[in-house]
């Protein structure tokens, strides 16, 4: 198990070093560069701005500088907001994204996993037809219509919750909603479809046979196999809630990563889009990896090592 | 999918004179399933519905998407304005229907984007094998891991926000799923019968992918597709309201609802005309795409 862990980490390396290698290539093919602003810039002092930051050099040789500093862990200086490090842009966003992550994960877990098992367990009866007519509105709205309804129905009309920014358990509340619903449907039609497929099979009508009661025959026997394709999804959900915290972050105004991604790459901000890309991809790796892990645990065919 | 007869079609032709046989093809049969399905149906019925709505309003509708309603100002519907006016007096419902064409069209033009690159790489991949077949996997799988958005946005930053750039860089974020439901299909497939004749006859490698090969995954492929627009469309109006989309006074839907949610205290209806519009289409779009993958192939239903 240990091995296969170490296997894959050491997996990743050439991936990172793709994702970084294109993100890099295409910022610097671009035309225009951060010191290229409205006002012109005297061409001496853009010289030395320009020998400052080693954009001078030849392209590979900046890319190892690069990867140089990131291997001492520094990301580099943002070239927008001097005398501010990327690090700190990064400490201060990414704790935020990834608590905004969680909550929508956890709330789409929550409620995914109760409409799927209720789909399953009634099937073709109300509860059933409820649940998934709600599952494909949830698929048909996205976030970014979502956001703005929830803000007009709680905040604007009922003044229920606020609105905006990330201070206390209420303001999670909408994001974490408007953030989770799409991944909750996904989550529930495949609770449904995954249940179903194992519900008829053998162990478990030994199970029943042998007199368990209902709910041990679901939660123990039924529920471990019929997850699994809720497991291979979080893979991709992972990378989705990384996408739509972009949307949700703005339109509740928190303070993550997202937001200063896509200024940093409107801005040229080399090194803070490539500091958030860097971030943010070996987040998802990671998380990927822990999925397939997770997989292997609750899957017995699944030989992992 | 795989009938005998369906693939023996192209080696073993009726000879003249002599009466086709009265069994149904695999598209009639698929039809004819498709018509039985009402929730497919009304979806189709209603997506037609809002192609006209706005292929043919704005030339029906005395308002332009672009010139302000100056002595009528920003305010909710009314007869005049049946959608109401945006906070700048423009009238709603034009400039829904220029932003349905604009949405819709993206959605098409990235699909085929995507169709063309994944079904030609997994095409290749499935029939060359080995070597070719592991690179390019390879490469589908490195990609797989790539936080794709992140690409679209840096191209769309970096080279400007033409329609252009929108249909490849959402095109190149969709492919490698459709590479790998053709690479399966053609696997199968390619030491079929029909292939093999093919092949005996001298047939080319290009030949037999692209008259032999591909016309047999187009069962999936079309599903896939189909599915794939409102992904697109929904990635489209992502980037738009991000401001990185379509620039005004171009307006898609994406725009329209971003525009919407920030005047959304004083002018609720600019957000909710074209949100509806929005979810509707593609709440259609999907139910279109689940009765398509149950006509065409009922083994892959979900239950």
């Amino acid at each position: 198990m240990i091995r296969f862990i170490l296997r894959r980490l050491m997996g990743l390396v050439p991936v990172m070093l793709i994702i970084l290698a294109v993100a890099f290539t295409l910022m610097r093919v671009a035309p225009g560069g951060p010191f290229d602003q409205d006002k012109a810039v005297d061409p001496q002092v853009k010289a030395q701005l320009m020998a400052r930051y080693q954009l001078d050099k030849p392209l590979p040789v900046q890319f190892l500088a690069v990867l140089g500093s990131y291997l001492r862990g520094d990301l580099g200086p943002s070239y927008r907001y001097p005398g501010r490090s990327v690090n700190e842009f990064i400490a201060a966003g990414f704790p935020v994204s990834v608590q905004l992550g969680l909550v929508a994960l956890v709330f789409s877990l929550l409620v995914g996993l109760a409409a799927g098992i209720a789909g399953a367990v009634w099937q073709n009866r109300w509860p059933d037809h409820t649940a998934m007519a709600m599952a494909l509105i949830g698929i048909s709205v996205p976030n970014f219509i979502l956001g703005p309804l929830l803000i007009l129905i709680f905040s604007v009309t009922f003044a229920l919750l606020p609105a905006a920014r990330w201070d206390s358990w209420q303001h999670m509340l909408l994001p974490g909603v408007t953030l989770g619903l799409v991944y909750a449907a996904y989550i529930a039609r495949l609770t449904r479809g995954g249940l179903l497929e194992v519900i008829r099979q053998d162990f478990v009508r030994t199970a029943r046979a042998k007199g368990l009661s209902e709910r041990l025959v679901l939660f123990r026997h039924t529920l471990r196999g019929g997850v699994l394709p809720v497991v291979t999804f979080l893979g991709p959900a992972m990378a989705g809630l990384f996408t739509g915290s972009l949307v949700v972050e703005r339109i509740f105004n928190i303070p993550g990563m997202g937001p200063y991604f896509v200024d940093a790459a409107l801005n040229r901000d080399y090194t803070l889009a490539l500091g958030v890309v860097l971030v943010d991809a070996g987040f998802l790796l990671i998380a990927n990896l822990v999925v397939d892990v997770v997989y292997g645990l609750l899957d017995p065919r699944v030989k992992v090592g | 999918m795989n009938a005998p007869a369906e693939q023996l079609a192209p080696v073993l032709e009726p000879a003249p004179g002599e009466p086709e046989a009265a069994g149904q093809s695999l598209w009639q049969d698929a039809w004819r399933r498709l018509r039985k399905n009402r929730a497919a149906v009304a979806a189709g019925l209603t997506l037609l519905a809002i192609i006209l709505f706005c292929v043919v309003g704005p030339w029906l509708s005395p308002w332009r998407f672009d010139v302000p309603d100056l002595e009528y100002g920003p305010q909710g519907p009314s007869l005049r304005h049946w959608f109401g006016t945006d906070a700048l007096g423009r009238d709603l419902m034009v400039r829904c229907m220029m932003g349905g064409r604009l949405s819709l069209l993206i959605g098409l033009a990235a699909t085929v984007v995507s169709l063309s690159i994944g079904v030609t790489v997994g095409a290749v991949s499935g029939y060359f094998g080995g070597r070719v077949d592991a690179l390019l996997m390879r490469l589908v799988d490195v990609l797989y891991t790539m936080p794709f958005i992140f690409f679209a946005i840096l191209l769309l930053a970096i080279f400007g926000r033409s329609l252009v750039v929108v249909f490849v860089a959402l095109g190149a974020v969709t492919w490698l799923t459709m590479a790998r439901i053709v690479r399966g299909q053609v696997l199968s497939l390619r030491n079929a019968e029909f292939v093999q004749a093919a092949r005996t006859m001298g047939v080319s490698h290009l030949g037999i992918i692209f008259r032999h090969l591909i016309p047999n995954t187009l069962g999936p492929t079309i599903v896939y597709a189909t599915l794939t627009v409102p992904a697109v469309m929904l990635q489209e109006a992502f980037l738009s309201f991000l401001g990185l989309g379509i620039a005004a006074p171009d307006a898609s839907w994406g725009l329209l609802v971003s525009d919407g949610a920030a005047n959304m205290t004083f002018l609720p209806h600019e957000l909710i005309f074209p949100a509806l519009l929005l979810s509707i289409t593609l709440l259609c779009l999907n139910f279109l795409g689940d009765g398509l993958r149950d006509a065409l192939d009922p083994r892959m239903r979900f239950d």
